[in-house]
């Protein structure tokens, strides 16, 4: 019998493939977007490409269909769907599959829409510069501390449908404190997708930070 | 539920390290922010092994807490997520461990 160190994550992999679609990326703004099913991903996505257009390009993640990217393109962005066929989250591999089928060329910006889920997101490196949590007020105020593994890594968090205040119950108060008590550093931006609000500081985040 | 993916993973890092000599034991570390529970690595990882190798080594998952470096210069551990620090209870702190997994050794029969 022989005990042998080993010490090694079976993440590298993953991490390896992130670290080239990294380089593939060249040098654009790249983000990985997480949040629950519902809680307005795709239509906070359908605002930005109104206002980037052709500097934007979304990669989006779902277990089915290619409603999501039909959505963007719409709006003048370009999109590229990954259907996942059953998996929970994307992984860096997939996000290489899309890169070779999207044209990059005057994209300023990339948004990766993961799949929607709280969890299994968080774990896995895409080639991101940054990870954002979406969050929205008919969900509840609890998502924060209740999946902390994600709020601890996302750089920036955006509350969506604030223009349901006051006809649902949320502390956003307490959202932002959670949020900045799991990162100290947390960008939050609270957003209405229906109507618009907040929209442009967000825009301005996904340019320049 | 990504952790039969991350059993695949563990099974390949294994099978490198272990050279093709038979594996009676496995010791993994989860940290308390990997987002990867303990119990389903556990299962995964003993159910993918019975069924590629036809055998199932021990399979230990320790689970080890986050740690965290404050502002403060207080370095500190804790499962809890929302656990300030206990030097000057702020939160201007950082997440240095406990947010990934790894294999930690395995044992092989010679």
């Amino acid at each position: 019998m022989a005990r042998i160190p080993v010490n090694e994550s079976p993440r590298e992999r993953n991490a390896r493939m992130a670290a080239e679609n990294r380089k593939r990326f060249g040098g654009r703004r790249v983000f990985n977007m997480i949040g629950s099913p519902g809680s307005g991903k795709t239509s906070i996505l359908e605002r930005t490409a109104a206002l980037l257009g052709p500097a934007l390009a979304v990669i989006e993640g779902d277990v089915q269909t290619a409603l999501d990217a039909e959505r963007i393109t719409r709006h003048g962005s370009r999109a590229v769907q990954i259907e996942t066929g059953g998996a929970c989250h994307l992984n860096a591999e997939m996000v290489a599959e899309a890169i070779e089928k999207i044209d990059l060329d005057g994209v300023e910006v990339v948004v990766i829409e993961n799949v929607g889920n709280l969890v299994c997101p968080s774990g896995f490196d895409l080639g991101e510069d940054a990870k954002v949590a979406v969050v929205s007020l008919p969900e509840g105020d609890e998502k924060p501390v209740k999946y902390p593994a994600l709020f601890m890594r996302a750089a920036a968090v955006i509350v969506n449908k604030t223009d349901l205040a006051g006809i649902v119950d949320y502390d956003i108060e307490r959202v932002k404190a959670d949020c900045r008590k799991l990162n100290a550093d947390v960008r939050v931006f609270e957003v209405s997708a229906k109507t618009g609000a907040g929209i442009r500081e967000w825009v301005e985040y996904l340019r320049k930070g | 539920v990504h952790e039969m993916g991350l059993a695949r993973e563990i099974l390949d890092v294994v099978r490198k390290h272990a050279a093709g000599r038979p594996v009676t034991c496995v010791v993994m570390e989860v940290g308390a922010f990997s987002g990867v529970n303990a119990d389903a690595l556990r299962f995964c990882t003993e159910a993918l092994f019975s069924s590629e190798t036809g055998r199932k080594p021990a399979v230990e998952v320790r689970r080890i807490p986050g740690r965290f470096a404050c502002a403060c210069g207080r370095v500190y551990e804790s499962f809890e997520p929302l656990c300030a620090c206990p030097d000057c209870g702020g939160f201007e702190r950082e997440m240095t461990g406990g947010g990934d997994l790894r294999v930690i050794s395995i044992e092989v029969e010679d």
